[in-house]
């Protein structure tokens, strides 16, 4: 039997370590890689590099950006009164595309989970609070996914902001039980901003 | 619902086999470790994709292969679904409904229905509580997607709590456990509430089989601290049980785990008012767990409209002729059936028509009538 050395397997090794992605994917994505001219391998190198040297958290909502502050942030149109609260940098590129939503963002990074010994500090939670000091925010959508996970985080987001005056919803349950906004398409999405009812 | 065609590869000791069956009553017999459980295992799993036997899904392919694959169709309410599942040695598996790709085992569930009755079934009447609760489980799971989610819901709320519990025993600081009590206290709930309810249509059932079948007086009874007998509505419930947990809560957070919920439910079974498993004999025990079954079926019949497929493994060597009779006769033609047994003459009297298979060492050689 031959079995992968040397560059190779440290290559087929490296792919594996992406979600999803098991050891005979890895085998597939190397054996294409290497089929390849070097000129294309050289491109995917740099922009991978050059994607993660750019790419960062925006310093008021944590969504992905090349700035200090993102897009939707620095918008001048955007309801600067509603703020999303949302578990994912991906999850607000899933309400984008629904098009529904015209606030601004705050991204978690988390959800709660004692399992996995993650609690309020550390998520985004203190920094939310800050965001809501300045006495502008009338209303906080809290868009956590409709697992356990993302409910408790939303009815502890709730007992904070409610004290603070400030109206606190919780997007309609028309996503799929155990389905992430994520993987929701846009009719979903819009459905269930339509009905989120108040915390 | 029937089981029109199971084929199998690397499956137990089963290496290929690929039949048809008869709509009725199929018979599958041979000498003992030939593979007739096996087989009613790959149907089994075909349905819950779980096996019955308490195991590791690895174990279930063959001692020299290194996948297993089930494959079954089968027809519901006259569709036909084609499941099949894919075993692979790192303990994980692929389901297909349709050759569709299933990502949650719970969208899997209850597409197709069996009723298993075999020896073990004694557990359910003599074991500790929780094979009683698998009973259940299993049962309500299949026939309403509401239960199942809510029940994976609360398992999954229950350890964030019970982790919340532990950490807290020194500084008993409650507001960790805040964001988990409402969740906790309203699966808990739903999930008693649909017990209670259940089991009182089941209790009716099991109560007129063994009447029929063995003239004595089973009852089954929903045992759960909250509910004390009547029925409570579901905010009366919430009240009661938010009560009750109050006065735990104390005692949870100096054991570090959650002491109240359906998690801990017991069902209490009497036979003539006589508590079975501590004081009924091994013969009403027996048959205490067939009715049981017999109740499953009819459960199932009378939500889903339509019969569960029957496995009876072993069931018969275990029954005296006027039983074996009467339960033949209960779902004779209505329902498709697989009866396994070593001596074919003890069940072939049971129905002239039925497809008999001769198991022998893995594979199945269908039987010629004389
Ligand atoms: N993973 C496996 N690979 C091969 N053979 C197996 C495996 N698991 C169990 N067996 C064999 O299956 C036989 C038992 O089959 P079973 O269906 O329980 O018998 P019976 O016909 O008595 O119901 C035993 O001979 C056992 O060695
Ligand atoms: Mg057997
Ligand atoms: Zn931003």
């Amino acid at each position: 039997m031959v079995l992968f050395s040397g560059a190779l397997a440290r290559m087929i090794d490296e792919l594996g370590k992406m979600p999803g992605v098991g050891p005979k994917t890895a085998q597939r994505l190397a054996f294409y890689l290497l089929r390849q001219e070097a000129a294309a391998v050289e491109r995917l190198a740099k922009t991978l590099v050059e994607a993660k040297e750019k790419i960062r958290y925006c310093s008021i909502c944590y969504s992905l950006c090349e700035e200090d502050t993102c897009d939707v942030c620095r918008h001048p149109r955007r309801d600067a009164s509603c703020i999303c609260v949302v578990e994912e940098p991906n999850d607000v590129f899933a309400l984008e595309r629904a098009q529904i939503y015209h606030g601004h963002y705050h991204v978690l990074m988390g959800t709660l989970s004692p399992l996995d010994g993650i609690g309020p500090e550390d998520l985004k939670i203190p920094e939310l609070l800050k965001r809501l000091e300045n006495g502008m925010i009338k209303e906080v959508v809290i868009a956590t996914n409709p697992d356990v996970e993302g409910e408790a985080t939303a009815i502890y987001l709730g007992k904070l902001i409610k004290p603070l005056g400030i109206k606190a919803t919780r997007l309609a349950s028309g996503l799929p039980a155990g389905g992430n906004l994520e993987y929701a398409d846009d009719i979903t999405i819009s459905q269930a901003f339509g009905g989120r009812r108040e915390l | 619902m029937n089981l029109i065609r199971l084929n199998t590869i690397n499956f137990r000791n089963i290496i290929d086999l690929d039949i048809q069956f008869n709509n009725g009553l199929n018979i599958l017999y041979g000498n003992n470790a030939q593979g007739k459980t096996n087989i009613l295992e790959a149907m089994y799993f075909t349905s819950t994709a779980k096996s019955f036997r308490n195991t590791h899904d690895e174990n279930l392919i063959h001692f020299s292969a290194d996948q297993a694959k089930v494959n079954a169709l089968v027809d519901t309410n006259s569709m036909q679904k084609e499941a099949c599942i894919k075993i692979f040695k790192n303990d994980s598996k692929k389901i297909y409904l349709n050759n569709n790709v299933i990502n949650r085992h719970a969208d899997f569930i209850g597409h197709f229905i069996v009723s298993l009755f075999c020896p073990e079934d004694l557990m359910i009447i003599k074991g500790d509580p929780s094979f009683r609760r698998r009973f259940l489980d299993i049962l309500f799971c299949q026939t309403d997607k509401w239960y199942l989610d809510n029940l994976i819901k609360y398992q999954r709320v229950l350890k964030q709590r019970n982790t919340v519990l532990k950490r807290i025993k020194n500084t008993h600081e409650q507001t960790w456990l805040e964001p988990w009590n409402d969740q906790y206290l309203q699966l808990a709930c739903t999930i008693m509430e649909k017990r209670s309810r259940s089991i009182r249509i089941l209790n009716e059932m099991a109560g007129r089989w063994h009447k029929r079948l063995n003239r004595e007086h089973l009852s089954i009874a929903y045992h759960n601290p909250v509910y004390t007998g009547e029925d409570l509505f579901a905010e009366e419930l919430q009240k009661a049980f938010q009560k009750r947990q109050q006065q735990v809560l104390h005692e949870e957070m100096e054991k570090g785990f959650t002491l109240l919920g359906p998690h801990r439910d017991d069902l209490d079974i009497y036979i003539d008012a006589i508590h079975t498993r501590h004081f009924s004999s091994q013969g009403q025990k027996r048959s205490a767990a067939i009715s049981l079954r017999l109740a499953e079926v009819e459960y199932i019949h009378s939500v889903m409209h339509e019969y569960p497929v029957l496995l009876l493994d072993d069931v018969f060597s275990e029954l005296d002729a006027e039983r074996k009779n009467k339960l033949i006769a209960v779902f004779d033609r209505k329902v498709q059936t697989f009866i396994t047994g070593t001596d074919l003459s003890q069940i072939h009297p049971l129905s002239q028509d039925a497809a008999i298979f001769k198991i022998q060492e893995g594979k199945a050689v269908p039987h010629k009538h004389d």
